[in-house]
C-alpha cells in the first residue's frame, strides 16, 4: 500500500472533516474519535479509496455516517456537550484539550438538525454556501433561509442568561433525569 | 459584523488553529493492527466452521482415515480457441501512435506481470470457423490487456487480437464499447486510444481526447458521459456532457455538482446526496435509496444491489427493481471494494470479493435475484480486485446467460451452475484486466 499517498490525505483533510463532523457530534473530542476511525476505515478500503475522483468527500462521508450512528446511540449531543460540565470559565481546560466557545456551541448544539449542519459547514467549516448546499443535499435558498433562522435562534440563546447559580452539572442531571 | 459573527469566527479560529491530526504513522499503524486482529479472527471462525462441518462427517464415515483426492479446480475446464483452420496477419503499427506494438507497462494494480509475456506486435485473426464455448449468440466480447486488444466473436468462431498502447495511469482506465469501435480512456490526464473494428488503435478523438476522470457509459451503444469542470471549481465537476466515440458532443448534458458515483446501468448516472442514492439524468433525478448507512454492491440495466444498515448495524444485500421500485431482500451481505454487474436479464448480479488473506484467489458472488440466494464460486485465477477497474473486469453477455471475467486469462463463467471455464489460446499471451460485451454489429 502507499502509505505516502494515504498520510498525505490524511494529514491535509483531518482539520477540515472534524470541523465538518462536528456539525453532527458538536463535540470536538468526539469529532476527532469520529475522524480517526473513518481513516481507519479508509485505510482498511484504500484501494477503493483511490478509485473515487474525491478521497475527502468520501472519507468524509464515512465520518458522518460514523458520527449519526453514535449520536443515535449516544443521546442527543447536547448531553454529550453538557457532560463537559464543570467548566464554568469556558477556557482551556488542564489537559490541554480544545474548549471552543461553550455558550455558542450550546446554541448551536440546540438547532434544529438542518440549521445545525449549516451552521457549523458554513461559519465553522468555511464552506460557500453551494458546498453547504450540495453536503446537505438542499438548495442554496434552503440553506440561507437555514442560516438565517439559526442566527436569530442562536441570538436568543445567547442573550438569555441561565438562572443564577444552575450549573451545567445541575442540568445534565435533570436531562437524565428525564431521559 | 455583530456580535453572534465575531464569536463564529473566533470559534472558527480556534478550531482551525488548534485541531492538529495525531501523526499519521500512528493513525497507519493502528490501522495496520486492526488488519491484524480481524485476519485472525476469520482464521479462527474458518477454523470452528471446518471443525464443525469435519467433525461430524468423521464421525460419520466411522473415523477411518483415508486420502481424498483433491477434487478439480474451480477454474478447472480449459476451453481452447481451435487455432488450426485459418490465421491472418496484419503487421504494422499504428500510424497515428508509435506506441503501438510495442510492451508496454500494466497501470497500477493490474493483475499478472507483464514483462514475461510475448508482446502483441501485429493484429491476428484467428478464423476456427466454429462457435467458441459453444456460443451461437449473436453478441461478441473484447478484452483489454496493456498491450493489446482481442474481440473474441463467439459466433463465427473468430478473434482478432491487435496491439494497444499501454495506458501508464496509476488511476486506471474505463473500457467501453460502441457499434464499431472501443476506447479506453484514462481517469486522469494519461492519454487513452479509440480501436476501430477495421483498424489499429487511433488517439482519442474530439471532446474524448482532452480531461479524463469518470467516463461512463451513455443511454446509446457508442454514447458515453464525460466529466466537465468550471474552470477554478474545486469540487470539480459541474456538468457531465454526452458524447459520441467518435468526440463529437451531443447537446445533452446533466447538471451536476460533484462527481457521480457510478453508472446507474441503464446508461445515466448514481450520485450520493446526503442521505440519500439518486438516479441522476437530464430531466432530474429520482432517489432511489434513503439512509446514511448504504452503499453500492452492484448495477444493471434492471436495478440496482444495495447494502443498507439497520440500525443495530445488520446489513443485507437489497435489490431494487428499476421499473417497480419494489425492494427484494436477498442472503447476501457483501460490501465490495468495487460495484458489481447485475446481468442484462436481472437474473443474476455478480460481485467479486478479494481474498482476506491478499492471495490471488477471490470470491465471486452470484446473486440470484429472484430467489434471494447466494452462490460463492472461489476463483483460482482472478482480476485484481484492488485495480482501479470500475467494474469492468466482469461483463454479462447480452442474453445473461454467461459472465465473463478478466483476470488475466479471459474467464466464461455460467451464471445457473457457478461452473468456471478459462479460454485459452487466444494469439499473443497476454494479460487481459478488462473485458465488454456488445451485440453483434449489423451486416
Amino acid at each position: 500500500m502507499d502509505d505516502a499517498w494515504f498520510a498525505q490525505l490524511y494529514e491535509a483533510s483531518y482539520r477540515r472533516l472534524v470541523v465538518i463532523v462536528l456539525s453532527v457530534s458538536s463535540d470536538v473530542g468526539v469529532a476527532e474519535e469520529v475522524v480517526q476511525e473513518a481513516f481507519l476505515r479508509a485505510y482498511a478500503r484504500q484501494s477503493r479509496l483511490r478509485t473515487v475522483h474525491n478521497p475527502e468527500a468520501w472519507v468524509c462521508t464515512v465520518a458522518l455516517n460514523i458520527a449519526r450512528r453514535r449520536r443515535r446511540r449516544h443521546g442527543i449531543a447536547m448531553r454529550a456537550l453538557l457532560r463537559r460540565a464543570g467548566d464554568p470559565t469556558r477556557a482551556e481546560r488542564p489537559d490541554g484539550s480544545i474548549v471552543v466557545d461553550d455558550e455558542l456551541m450550546d446554541a448551536i448544539a440546540a438547532l434544529p438538525d438542518g440549521q445545525r449542519e449549516a451552521v457549523v459547514l458554513h461559519y465553522l467549516a468555511d464552506l460557500p454556501l453551494a458546498e453547504v448546499a450540495v453536503r446537505t443535499g438542499v438548495a442554496e435558498g434552503t440553506v440561507k433561509s437555514r442560516l438565517a433562522r439559526a442566527r436569530s435562534t442562536m441570538q436568543q440563546a445567547l442573550q438569555d442568561r441561565r438562572p443564577h447559580g444552575v450549573t451545567n452539572a445541575d442540568l445534565l442531571q435533570e436531562a437524565e433525569d428525564h431521559g | 459584523m455583530d456580535e453572534l459573527d465575531r464569536r463564529l469566527a473566533a470559534s472558527r479560529d480556534r478550531l482551525r488553529d488548534r485541531v492538529t491530526p495525531p501523526p499519521a504513522d500512528h493513525l497507519i499503524a493502528r490501522a495496520r493492527r486492526r488488519r491484524t486482529q480481524r485476519r485472525a479472527q476469520v482464521a479462527v471462525v474458518g477454523l470452528v466452521a471446518v471443525l464443525a462441518v469435519a467433525v461430524p462427517i468423521a464421525s460419520l464415515i466411522g473415523g477411518q482415515h483415508r486420502a481424498v483426492p483433491a477434487g478439480p479446480p474451480s477454474t478447472g475446464q480449459v476451453v481452447t480457441v481451435p487455432t488450426t483452420v485459418t490465421v491472418t496477419t496484419t503487421r504494422g503499427p499504428s500510424p497515428s501512435n508509435p506506441q503501438s506494438g510495442q510492451s508496454a507497462p500494466a497501470s497500477s494494480g493490474a493483475s499478472g506481470t507483464v514483462a514475461s509475456l510475448a508482446p502483441v506486435t501485429a493484429a491476428t485473426t484467428i478464423d476456427a470457423g466454429q462457435p467458441i464455448l459453444g456460443i451461437r449468440g449473436g453478441y461478441e466480447l473484447f478484452a483489454r490487456s496493456p498491450q493489446a486488444v482481442a474481440r473474441i466473436q463467439f459466433a463465427p468462431g473468430r478473434v482478432t487480437v491487435k496491439p494497444a498502447p499501454g495506458i501508464q495511469s496509476g488511476a486506471g482506465a474505463f473500457f467501453l464499447v460502441g457499434p464499431h469501435a472501443v476506447i479506453a480512456r484514462a481517469w486522469d490526464l494519461v492519454p487513452g486510444f479509440l480501436m476501430p473494428d477495421d483498424g489499429l488503435a487511433t488517439e482519442l478523438p474530439g471532446a474524448l481526447s482532452g480531461g479524463g476522470g469518470n467516463t461512463f457509459p451513455g443511454p446509446e451503444l457508442g454514447q458515453v458521459w464525460v466529466e466537465e469542470t468550471a474552470n477554478g471549481a474545486e469540487s470539480g465537476v459541474d456538468k457531465l456532457l454526452l458524447v459520441g466515440l467518435d468526440g463529437k458532443k451531443t447537446s445533452v448534458t446533466i447538471p451536476m455538482s460533484g462527481p457521480p458515483l457510478a453508472p446507474d446501468g441503464d446508461g445515466y448516472v448514481l450520485v450520493r446526496g446526503a442521505n440519500c442514492l439518486y438516479d441522476v439524468r437530464p430531466d432530474g433525478r429520482t432517489c432511489i435509496a434513503s439512509g446514511a448507512e448504504l452503499d453500492l454492491v452492484a448495477v444493471g440495466p434492471t436495478g440496482w444491489l444495495l447494502r443498507p444498515c439497520a440500525k443495530n448495524e445488520h446489513c443485507t444485500d437489497v435489490y431494487i427493481d428499476r421499473r417497480t421500485g419494489q425492494h427484494h431482500q436477498t442472503s447476501a451481505d457483501i460490501n465490495p471494494q468495487q460495484w458489481g454487474v447485475i446481468s442484462p436479464d436481472g437474473a443474476h448480479a455478480a460481485v467479486l470479493v478479494p481474498s482476506p488473506d491478499g492471495s490471488d484467489a477471490s470470491t465471486l458472488h452470484l446473486i440470484d435475484l429472484r430467489a434471494g440466494t447466494d452462490r460463492t464460486v472461489t476463483l483460482a485465477s482472478s482480476p485484481d480486485p484492488s485495480a482501479p477497474s470500475y467494474g469492468s473486469n466482469m461483463a454479462w453477455s447480452p442474453d445473461g446467460q454467461w459472465l465473463f471475467l478478466a483476470a488475466g486469462q479471459i474467464i466464461a463463467v455460467d451464471p445457473t451452475t457457478g461452473h468456471s471455464q478459462a479460454v485459452t489460446g487466444i494469439p499473443g499471451d497476454v494479460d487481459y484486466i478488462q473485458v465488454a460485451t456488445r451485440p453483434a454489429p449489423a451486416r
